[in-house]
């Protein structure tokens, strides 16, 4: 029997509040939700049945929030996840937090224990409203079916606005399966207080004339752009910025493809791994404008030491941000786009001549390498390396490629390898440093641009905490491109472990592992073998042109390989190692930046 | 050859600095939750808070809560914008040292007296 049939059958289901929920969720435009149902749901997933919203079954509620994210990330829309109560709840709680960190738009809808049963321990109860509260950017228990609509407004509005983050909105089963009195809902709808309105105040005028009086007076200017100037549509006046100042711009890790980083004035990424030029630019720059990132640890390293000779200049939307890990000399609060808007009105060219000249020359000097030196004369016997890989994925890739990374040193090697010029190309959890983000995610991605080509890049260990969503990729055929970067190991716990411990080399072996060609045949899925250097070009067009459904290419690289540059944790950017210091140690010494 | 793994000798960012008695005042939705977010703004970053009151206005949409800890006035300046951040906090001002006390004779909302504290 057809839908249509079913539908025509019950054509009286009374209006709950799960059907006020969905009827809402309809209303705002959303299309996909990632969904794994449970008794407290259940009234919700009966709503969606005769919605035309699309449900992705996922196989475990962190993969859920995962895809939400990364179908956030690439189409700038909330992901909206649903789950059922207790431990499908608690199961989002690792997603929420990687939303948050990065910003991302999601709405989790938890199913709850009746309000009748709430406290008393009731089967699959969990207070994650309580849980979530330090995570959230907003949260709503929801005790009222004529509550539903405006709670979901409310929600899906905060998500979206200003900075976005993640919101929960919990649904006591009672609440989604109760009928609601509609005459009741339309007086509430009437008399109930206006939706939380977020304001948005367009940039001070005199906080952007002060800021551009500061960049005129410089000679050496850097712009920094994360994730804020790709959230706010900021690409086109960033590079206006660029241009008009001729100033070199490096971005973070999540401000990838704010800004071309095949351009002539970009440096790449900055930080713990970034490029040694980009690094170099933070000690000798006397300006440093922010657009949108917010200076973390792993931009600043030692927040005291960071751009020593720079006036810094910070543009937030987030006014918390101003001021709570570097004290600028001057700030404006607003949306990114608009206050470069602003700002273009009152800037021009700057004598950076020689700064770029410098800069260049460092840049020749010391050039990212996807082959150490050593192996490059003879190279047909060494093992294969991840970044060889990953370079020579970067140059197969269509301009509008998305690249979803998993978490580790596979992660910085495509961050340094695989160069992003356009926004939302380059997908990655940031601030949480969630391991087991990037598959879900990259599903997520594809769903909401299934015309780009996905390239899924993870590490065997990340890979492996989330794996059962292969399912879901071979289930709705998406055409995936996964590349586990296979090491055997924990690839940057076992870097440290190396570099600060000793070598006293504990917990990262990751033996056990299954065959992960014979895995994916399992799913259904087409897997490929990548083991040596003379196959690696023909493997990755194979997997990039075959058509029929999720692709999975095994890469067996090199087991003890280091990610360079490196700032060590805590230290400034003047103790950059370039190269690892017991194969160089004088030369490193020769290379130190000097401050 | 090795490093130290060495975390930078900061300034605590938060842990309550210095003795002075910092007061706010807040205009809060009437949300559940709402105590607990703004009680997790202090206790994530370490900062002990020395006393804090929640009183529902009149018209029961909105709340008060006044809210006191020792810290500087650079602690003061980041706890009230991290509160701003929250979206059932419509209002905060600062209350001036030994000017203001809430003196709560009753627990009925109208008998809540303002003013320096009886000797």
């Amino acid at each position: 029997m057809d839908q249509a049939a079913i539908t025509q059958q019950h054509p009286a289901r009374p209006w709950n509040g799960a059907r006020l929920l969905v009827r809402e969720l309809e209303r705002l435009g959303v299309e996909v939700i990632f969904a794994y149902p449970g008794g407290a749901a259940m009234p919700i997933f009966d709503a969606l049945y005769d919605s035309k919203i699309r449900v992705i079954l996922v196989r475990h509620e962190q993969g859920a929030t995962h895809m939400a994210d990364g179908y956030a990330r690439a189409s700038g829309k909330v992901g909206v996840v649903l789950v059922t109560s207790g431990p499908g709840a608690l199961n989002t709680v690792t997603g929420i937090l990687t939303a948050r960190m990065d910003s991302v738009p999601i709405m989790v809808i938890t199913g709850q224990a009746a309000t009748t049963n709430l406290g008393r321990d009731a089967f699959q109860e969990a207070d994650v409203f309580g849980t979530t509260l330090p995570l959230v950017k907003y949260s709503k228990l929801v005790l009222r079916g004529i509550d539903v609509p405006r709670a979901v407004r409310d929600c899906y509005g905060i998500a979206a606005a200003g900075r976005p983050g993640p919101v929960l909105l919990d649904m006591p089963k009672d609440v989604s399966q109760n009928t609601v009195d509609l005459d009741a809902l339309r007086e509430r709808e009437v008399v109930s207080a206006p939706q939380i309105l977020v304001d948005e105040p367009l940039p001070c005028s005199e906080a952007v004339r002060r800021m551009a009086r500061l960049i005129m007076t410089s000679q050496r200017p850097l712009l920094l752009v994360g994730h804020g100037a790709i959230i706010s549509g900021a690409a086109l006046e960033v590079r206006l910025l660029a241009e008009t100042l001729q100033s070199p711009v490096t971005n973070t890790l999540l401000g990838k493809g704010a800004f071309p980083e095949t351009h002539a004035l970009a440096l790449g990424m900055l930080g713990m791994h970034g490029t040694a030029y980009a690094n170099y630019a933070t000690t000798r720059c006397d300006m440093i404008l922010s657009i949108g990132s917010r200076f973390d640890d792993r931009i600043n390293g030692d927040a005291r030491e960071f751009c020593p000779k720079a006036k810094i200049l910070h543009i937030d939307i987030d006014a918390s941000e101003i001021g709570r890990n570097l004290t600028p000399a001057a700030a404006v609060r607003g949306d990114a786009r608009l206050v470069l808007r602003e700002l273009l009105r009152y800037v021009s060219r700057l004598p950076s001549e020689d700064w770029l000249a410098e800069l260049n020359a460092y840049k020749r000097a010391h050039p990212l390498v996807s082959l150490p030196e050593a192996l490059s004369g003879d190279t047909a016997e060494a093992p294969l390396r991840a970044s060889e890989v990953l370079a020579a994925l970067q140059a197969q890739l269509p301009d509008d490629a998305i690249v979803v990374t998993d978490v580790g040193q596979h992660q910085m090697w495509a961050a340094q390898f695989c160069l992003t010029d356009a926004p939302r190309g380059f997908l990655s959890s940031g601030g949480a440093g969630t391991m087991g983000f990037g598959l879900p995610a990259a599903i997520g991605a594809q769903l909401a641009r299934p015309q780009s080509l996905v390239a899924c890049v993870v590490g065997d260990g990340g890979f492996q905490m989330v794996l059962g969503e292969l399912a879901t990729a071979a289930l709705h055929r998406l055409k995936l491109k996964i590349v586990i970067i296979d090491n055997g190991c924990l690839g940057m716990v076992r870097q440290w472990q190396e570099l600060f411990f000793d070598k006293r080399y504990q917990s990262i072996r990751l033996e056990g592992s299954p065959d992960f060609v014979t895995l994916a045949s399992a799913y259904g899925i087409h897997g490929l073998r990548l083991h040596s250097r003379a196959a690696l070009r023909q493997t990755l067009a194979e997997a990039l042109a075959y058509g029929e459904g999720p692709v999975l290419i095994h890469a067996q690289v090199e087991n003890e390989d280091n990610v360079w540059p490196m700032i060590p944790a805590g230290k400034s950017a003047g103790h950059m190692l370039l190269a690892h210091p017991a194969k160089a140690a004088s030369r490193v010494s020769e290379e130190r930046v000097d401050l | 050859m090795s490093f130290s793994l060495s975390v930078p000798v900061l300034p605590p960012c938060f842990l309550n600095r210095g003795s002075e008695l910092q007061s706010l005042r807040l205009r809060v939705r009437r949300e559940l939750g709402v105590l607990a977010r703004v009680a997790l703004v202090f206790s994530r970053r370490g900062l002990e808070l020395e006393s804090m009151s929640y009183q529902p206005s009149d018209h029961r949409l909105c709340a008060e809560i006044l809210l006191a800890f020792r810290g500087d006035g650079e602690q003061l300046d980041s706890v009230q914008r991290e509160l701003s951040r929250l979206h059932d906090v419509q209002e905060i001002s600062l209350v001036p040292q030994r000017s203001t006390y809430l003196v709560k004779s009753s627990p009925v909302a109208e008998h809540c007296v303002a003013g320096p504290r009886p000797s």
